[in-house]
């Protein structure tokens, strides 16, 4: 029996785009750029080049493939199962680059930094007590970032995967499921296994300085 | 300690990382650090639709976009697919009920017995010259000739 086909807000767009029209597209690259950039960023680290070419090749996928989206998910999860995919491929194709972890390489994604960066470039030149709070929380900001991305590349791809999904992006087991095609039950087991790999790298990093 | 139950007890503490009744600090600093990454860039989804949207314009305007030949595909799927599936059925028929082997394709013993035999322009022969001729020829009329006149006498 087919699946009903469940009706989203985003139909509306998928539909539109579907008939033919490029700017329903629009909407949707709006409300998930900065998610898939975040999901990007988390899974590929530092094999990330310039994150906003990827993050494109990711939506230009998914317009290609809208009219095999038959919404029996929601758009959110097909276009996560998407970029994973995507990454997947960047990550078979190229091996690890082993850069340094220099805190001007990082990727401006790491979670909100270009908001920092605008507020810094703003308002510091009216006070200089705020530029010294907002470059300290810049720069605390870039060594979080540094951190958990030195972290997440000591995973196995799947795990990293999962853990991005699940903790940075929030979603849940059904979700995160749908997204990888695994049933909920591998989901968690695999979460498990992710997250013990996680805290025995939290370990080695510790254990290094 | 083993690497097994290493292995173990990180299980053990990775099972507590949804409790918030356990307190882990390694847990809690990790979990620190995740919430850290967790805001998004505002300013993505306008920077990659300003990249992304003339790319889409100048596929659409494309007869031949992989979107217009799917979308072309997927309106005309049920037509399509039977369609094709008359023509291969024509296709295969056409295969199966073809001559064996056409004249000018055989080879050339089989032409030269397909070939109807050369018209005699002369009188037929007396039957004391069948026999020689009669041996040497494809025809079975020459045949029965030789059998009618040169058979010995009982």
């Amino acid at each position: 029996m087919e699946p009903a086909r469940v009706t989203h807000e985003d139909s509306i767009w998928v539909d539109r785009c579907k008939a033919g029209d490029p700017d329903a597209f629009g909407p949707l690259v709006q409300k998930f750029a900065g998610r898939i950039h975040r999901l990007a960023w988390g899974i590929l680290g530092e094999r990330l080049g310039d994150a906003d070419d990827a993050v494109q090749e990711i939506f230009l996928k998914a317009y290609l493939a809208l009219p095999k989206f038959r919404g029996d998910a929601k758009f959110s999860t097909w276009l996560y199962r998407i970029a994973v995919n995507h990454c997947r491929d960047i990550i078979r194709r190229s091996p690890p680059p082993h850069l340094p972890l220099e805190e001007d390489s990082l990727p401006a994604a790491a979670g909100g930094m270009a908001v920092f960066e605008a507020a810094a470039s703003g308002e510091a030149a009216e006070n200089e007590s705020l530029e010294a709070d907002a470059s300290e929380a810049l720069a605390a900001e870039k060594e979080s970032a540094a951190k958990l991305q030195r972290l997440l590349g000591e995973l196995k791809e799947r795990h990293r995967s999962i853990i991005v999904m699940r903790e940075l992006e929030g979603m849940s087991y059904e979700e995160i499921g749908a997204a990888l095609r695994i049933p909920p039950g591998t989901v968690r087991s695999r979460l498990n296994r992710a997250r013990a790999s996680l805290l025995r790298a939290a370990e080695i990093m510790r254990e290094e300085r | 300690m083993s690497r097994w139950s290493d292995w173990r007890r990180r299980m053990k503490r990775a099972e507590a990382w949804d409790d918030p009744g356990r307190d882990d600090p390694g847990i809690a600093s990790l979990k620190g650090l995740l919430r850290s990454a967790r805001r998004e860039d505002p300013e993505a989804g306008e920077r990659i639709w300003r990249n992304l949207r003339p790319r889409l314009h100048a596929l659409e305007d494309s007869p031949f976009s992989p979107a217009s030949l799917w979308g072309a595909l997927a309106a005309a799927g049920p037509r399509f697919a039977l369609g094709a599936a008359f023509a291969c059925l024509i296709a295969a028929g056409a295969f199966l009920s073809r001559p064996a082997a056409l004249p000018g394709e055989g080879p050339r013993t089989q032409v030269a017995a397909l070939a109807p035999p050369p018209a005699l322009s002369e009188a037929p022969a007396t039957p004391e010259e069948y026999p020689v001729q009669a041996l040497q020829a494809n025809s079975g009329d020459d045949l029965l000739q030789f059998i009618a006149y040169g058979a010995p006498p009982r």
